[in-house]
């Protein structure tokens, strides 16, 4: 079964169960448990879950998910399972409340096996910077999964679950499906409610699925979205039945190609790659346009300035004092909220906190936040104007492949650079996916980046999904020797 | 060098994180490079732009003014070993 | 040397709304605490503000009460500090972009009048409470208030007396109340003045250094601070020493100010709008719509008042609870009784009533509607102002309706001329050998009708009227 689609049927058609289904998951992510993938896992509660589904199928009472066993990046609250965010800060949350997203899956019958790893507060692209140990790709288990949702990509790529959901705030869905092989999206912002899901910077974060082809995004897209009144900044717009908008032709479909895309520090393997992947696309009656963005320079810098900023403040409310790690120092209230924050957040945490407190201090508030705030705005105009020539833009998701665990750069600011391609569709709100197309040197996944105009994912799916009807690059996985 | 560890300590305090001092120049020197990576920006002509808070241009959407919600101190108390006789608990505060 | 004054005030009055700025929390005085603390409230991880409604209409409806510019597009700002009242480690307030702009109140003083300039007027998020006495080694934490929307009104310094200031905040705290929007309610916290005062050498331009002084519950420690803090001023300025600028409370023990906390400690809020919401949006159709359904203001029921002949003390009476006003309103609508007489009643046998039993007009004991009817029957002379003072009482102890207490006690009087006539024209029918014989000079027997009349009209009828109507009626 390898897609959402057989799964589905099969389950319908009853020729597995659910519970058939979760054990084999269950079997799988117990093999496999030294990937890290998994900060944690209820069984019980899913084989429970896993019964419940199986009788609605018998009572033909599914729904459109009904039986599939998925996981949650570990950044939603959930009632069942703590919800970490990767963080000591949170190691023993529970949430009395869950993810609005969390509660769309259940309704439709998806079955939560565990929770995955992440960076810490969602603040990395390797998933090295979590609390609970870094993620092993599956394809290299050397090599990193990505980051931030790299337990849900590494997950997804090594069939522990069906699916999983991840958070992008600058590329923290896509990067990880790139590295891991799968595919990825991250909706219009606004699309999908952020109410449950742990803040890192409200105006970028946006939550979204990780699975093996754009036709399983689709399904489980359909089921996520949809306006919430809890959250200020969800929009009230139907959404589109997307599994079922998957049909078009990709004739005319007008493709931007950015030349800085494919600068000399874009890996070749990976520029090669996506060459051969517009050829697809052209050979099915695509139109190539060269683009060139002018701003993509900026697009880093500017991410980094307001993702810092909105961090450092929405990171304000861990001080201790009504939920979360306390620390036993406790001589005044400022010494102990002090200790509390610097015992239980990580160096990358304190670096982004530190930075977001600078850009935003009395004197640098101008030069900086506001002056990225209005870069901003040029991103916005700049890929707007693009997208009234093209339908979408089309480049390699990250410069390089996955990358060998504990390699960390000792700048920084080198880790940032390699999400140089994802920011902007988060700076912009535009909705952006990855999915496989390619090796390089035939074993580490490359991943190739769509992004188009708001509210536009049944197009990039359709384009995305027809891609992967002529290629078949998102059926393959890791060795089973190997992972 | 844009940060220097006493620049760094005024906003760590703001930010209430403390580092030893071995830490805190390394620190330093990180978020520092992260300042000068950012620098950058202020070499664009910006005259004339609104800031963009949002990526969507819309409104605030408002609440009917109703009460939705019930005493849940026992939820909230279960997240935290410090609450007593309803209140949560924390060193005493000695100004005001 | 002479010195003149510069006051500036700021005023946090809490918005009557039923649920809280930001959550569906209720926010009633007096909960156990921590009763009416949500997720939202106490800023758990990803829970999310949404904003009420009513307190935008609120807002708009002090904006329009004091002539300001009501602002088409603002946004709310994170003003980020840690505090344990604090729970998200900013609170949510407005800083460049308030819902309400310039505006001003016209205040009275010996009958000039002064404007007070109001810079702006800003909705924010109320902080919990801290608890310091509840316990010896720790601080208790209550989050019922946190939340809870507060409008917060700021004047220019345009101020120069304890006087002046005390005549704004009084005339401010009116026109909350009577808007609906503030219950003005200052000792539980709902109306907080924050003063901020500086001296300069009398006619100089440069403003002097200013202190700020907080925990002023009452208009009269803010009238004693006032006068104090101006006393603390001049004498350093005289002895050569400097202002310096700091933040003061009020000790009503010793009528002092005291040192709270220097400015210096001055937080960088580091100010930025929040992400989490949306810029406020006010199309002139909600501000007509608003302004169509504004009650009447304090201002314009004193002009009114005024023009009604009413002196001073009696307005001030009326206007001294939005409750009054109303109750009187709703007498004056159903009675046909002088604006006078009404005003009497209520600010004498009927506020002693209430007084005498810890009730105001906001809960009635007798309803309008039933002291309407009975001042009816006084202007209509129907019944004797004693009597109705009577009926007062028996309505206040709930013997029935004004109808039902005549009825039962006799007490109306043939005081009317046609109804004593009709009453003894009946009589001379039913008693015509009397009225005969008294024609033929029995005078003896006048007293035997009156006698009758009285008994008729159970003693109410006037004895010198029933006299001449009776000569006439038996001639």
């Amino acid at each position: 079964m390898n897609s959402l689609r057989s799964m589905l049927d099969a389950l319908l058609q009853k020729q597995i169960s659910s519970v058939e289904l979760t054990n084999h998951y269950i079997n799988r992510l117990e093999k496999y448990a030294h990937l890290n993938a998994f900060i944690s896992i209820d069984t019980e509660h899913a084989l429970q879950q896993a019964k419940i589904a199986d009788q609605l199928i018998h009572n033909n009472q599914a729904k459109a998910l009904t039986g599939i066993p998925i996981a949650h990046k570990d950044i939603f609250c959930t009632k069942n399972l703590r919800t970490t965010c990767g963080s000591k800060m949170l190691a023993d949350f529970q949430a009395p409340y869950q993810a609005t997203i969390v509660n769309n899956l259940a309704e439709q019958g998806a079955i939560t096996l565990g929770k995955t790893n992440m960076d810490e507060f969602a603040m990395g692209s390797a998933n090295e910077n979590s609390y609970f140990g870094a993620v092993q790709n599956p394809w290299d288990t050397n090599r990193v999964p990505g980051g931030s949702s790299g337990g849900s990509a590494a997950a997804v790529a090594a069939d522990l679950v069906a699916f999983a959901t991840g958070s992008d705030t600058g590329g923290s869905i896509r990067q990880p499906a790139a590295f891991c092989g799968v595919s990825g999206i991250k909706p219009t912002y606004g699309l999908a409610s952020r109410f449950g899901m742990v803040a890192f910077a409200s105006s970028l974060d946006q939550a979204g699925p990780i699975a093996h082809s754009a036709e399983d995004l689709a399904i489980i897209l359909q089921a996520m979205a949809g306006f919430d009144a809890n959250d200020s900044t969800s929009i009230d717009q139907k959404v589109p039945d997307y599994p079922n908008l998957l049909k078009g032709s990709l004739k005319g479909l007008r493709i931007g190609l950015p030349s800085c895309f494919f600068q000399k520090e874009v890996n070749s393997a990976v520029q090669k790659a996506i060459h051969e992947a517009v050829k697809v696309f052209e050979q099915a009656g695509a139109v190539i346009i060269e683009m060139d963005l002018t701003l993509q320079p900026l697009w880093v810098p500017c991410y980094y300035v307001i993702a810092c900023a909105e961090a450092s403040s929405n990171l304000s409310r861990y001080d201790g004092l009504r939920f979360g790690y306390r620390s036993s120092k406790a001589s005044s209230i400022k010494e102990l909220i002090t200790a509390s924050r610097t015992e239980a957040f990580g160096e990358e945490v304190k670096r982004r906190i530190l930075t977001g407190t600078y850009v935003l201090s009395s004197g640098y508030f101008d030069a900086y936040y506001l002056q990225a705030l209005k870069i901003r705005r040029q991103i916005q105009q700049e890929l707007l104007e693009n997208l009234n020539k093209v339908d979408v833009i089309l480049g390699p998701t990250t410069p390089d492949c996955a990358f060998p665990i504990g390699n960390c750069p000792a700048d920084p600011v080198q880790s940032y650079l390699a999400d140089v391609f994802t920011v902007a569709a988060n700076l912009a709100g535009l909705p952006a996916l990855s999915i496989p197309a390619g090796f390089k040197e035939g074993k580490l996944p490359i991943g190739m980046q769509l992004m188009g105009k708001p509210f536009s994912e049944a197009q990039l799916l359709n384009a995305a999904h027809q891609y992967q009807q002529m290629t078949d690059w998102h059926l393959a996985r890791p060795d089973e020797d190997k992972l | 060098m844009t940060l220097s560890v006493s620049d760094l300590q005024h906003i760590a305090q703001l930010a209430y994180l403390e580092s030893t001092p071995d830490k805190m120049t390394k620190l330093a020197d990180e978020v520092s490079s992260i300042i000068d990576f950012v620098q950058q920006l202020q070499q664009t002509d910006t005259t004339n732009v609104a800031p963009l808070f949002h990526p969507m241009d819309l409104h605030q959407r408002l609440r009917p003014d109703v009460v939705t919600e019930e005493d849940c101190l026992a939820e909230l108390a279960e997240l935290t070993g410090f609450v007593d006789e309803r209140l949560y608990i924390v060193p005493k505060v000695i100004e005001e | 040397m002479n010195w003149d004054t510069v006051i500036g005030l700021e005023v946090h009055a809490q918005l009557r709304t039923k649920s809280k700025l930001f959550s569906g929390s209720a926010i009633t005085f007096g909960t156990a605490p921590n009763s009416q603390t949500s997720f939202i409230d106490a800023g758990l991880p990803g829970v999310l503000p949404v904003l009420n409604q009513q307190a935008i209409v609120m807002a708009i409806q002090f904006g329009l009460a004091v002539n300001a510019q009501i602002n088409d597009l603002s946004y709310f700002e994170r003003k980020n500090y840690f505090y344990p009242d604090l729970p998200k480690g900013y609170q949510i307030s407005q800083f460049q972009r308030p819902i309400v702009g310039k505006g001003h109140l016209d205040i009275w003083l010996d009958d000039q009048v002064k404007r007070i300039e109001i810079e702006r007027a800003h909705l924010e998020e109320d902080a919990g409470k801290s608890i310091h006495d509840a316990h010896t080694n720790y601080t208790g934490i209550d989050l019922n208030r946190a939340g809870t929307p507060l409008l917060e009104i700021v004047t220019t310094p345009c101020m120069h007396s304890a006087e002046e200031a005390i005549s704004y905040l009084k005339a401010l705290h009116q026109l909350v109340r009577f808007l609906g929007i503030c219950d003005g309610n200052m000792q539980e916290g709902s109306f907080r003045c924050d003063v901020n005062i500086s001296l300069k050498p009398a006619g100089s331009t440069k403003l002097g250094t200013r202190t700020e002084l907080k925990n002023l519950n009452s208009f009269r420690f803010i009238e004693k601070a006032i006068v104090y803090e101006q006393a603390r001023h001049q004498e350093l300025l005289e002895s050569g020493q400097a202002v310096m600028q700091e933040t003061r409370q009020f000790c009503p023990a010793t009528e002092t100010t005291l040192f709270l906390r220097s400015k210096e400690n001055e937080h960088d809020y580091r100010y930025f709008p929040d992400p989490d919401l949306l810029p406020i949006a006010i199309s002139m159709e909600q501000i007509n719509l608003i302004k169509k359904s504004m009650p009447v203001l304090p201002a314009e029921i004193k002009s009114q008042l005024e023009k009604a002949e009413l002196p001073t003390d009696d307005i001030s009476f009326l206007l001294s609870t939005p409750a009054t006003y109303r109750f009187f309103e709703q007498v004056h609508a159903q009675s046909d009784a002088d604006v006078k007489t009404i005003c009497n009643w209520l600010k004498g046998i009927y506020a002693r009533a209430l007084n005498d039993n810890n009730l105001t007009f906001d809960n009635p004991t007798v309803p309008a509607a039933e002291l309407a009817l009975l001042l009816n029957y006084v202007a209509k002379k129907t019944i004797s102002n004693s009597i109705a003072r009577q009926i007062f009482h028996k309505l206040w102890e709930k013997e029935g309706s004004v109808d039902e207490i005549i009825e039962r006690e006799g007490y109306l009087a043939a005081t009317n001329d046609n109804e004593l006539e009709s009453l003894i024209d009946d009589l001379i029918k039913q008693y015509p050998q009397q009225a005969q014989d008294y024609r033929n000079g029995k005078e003896k027997l006048m007293a035997f009708f009156v006698g009758q009349v009285m008994k008729q009209t159970k003693g109410q009828a006037n004895p010198e009227l029933v006299n001449d109507l009776l000569k006439k009626l038996l001639a």
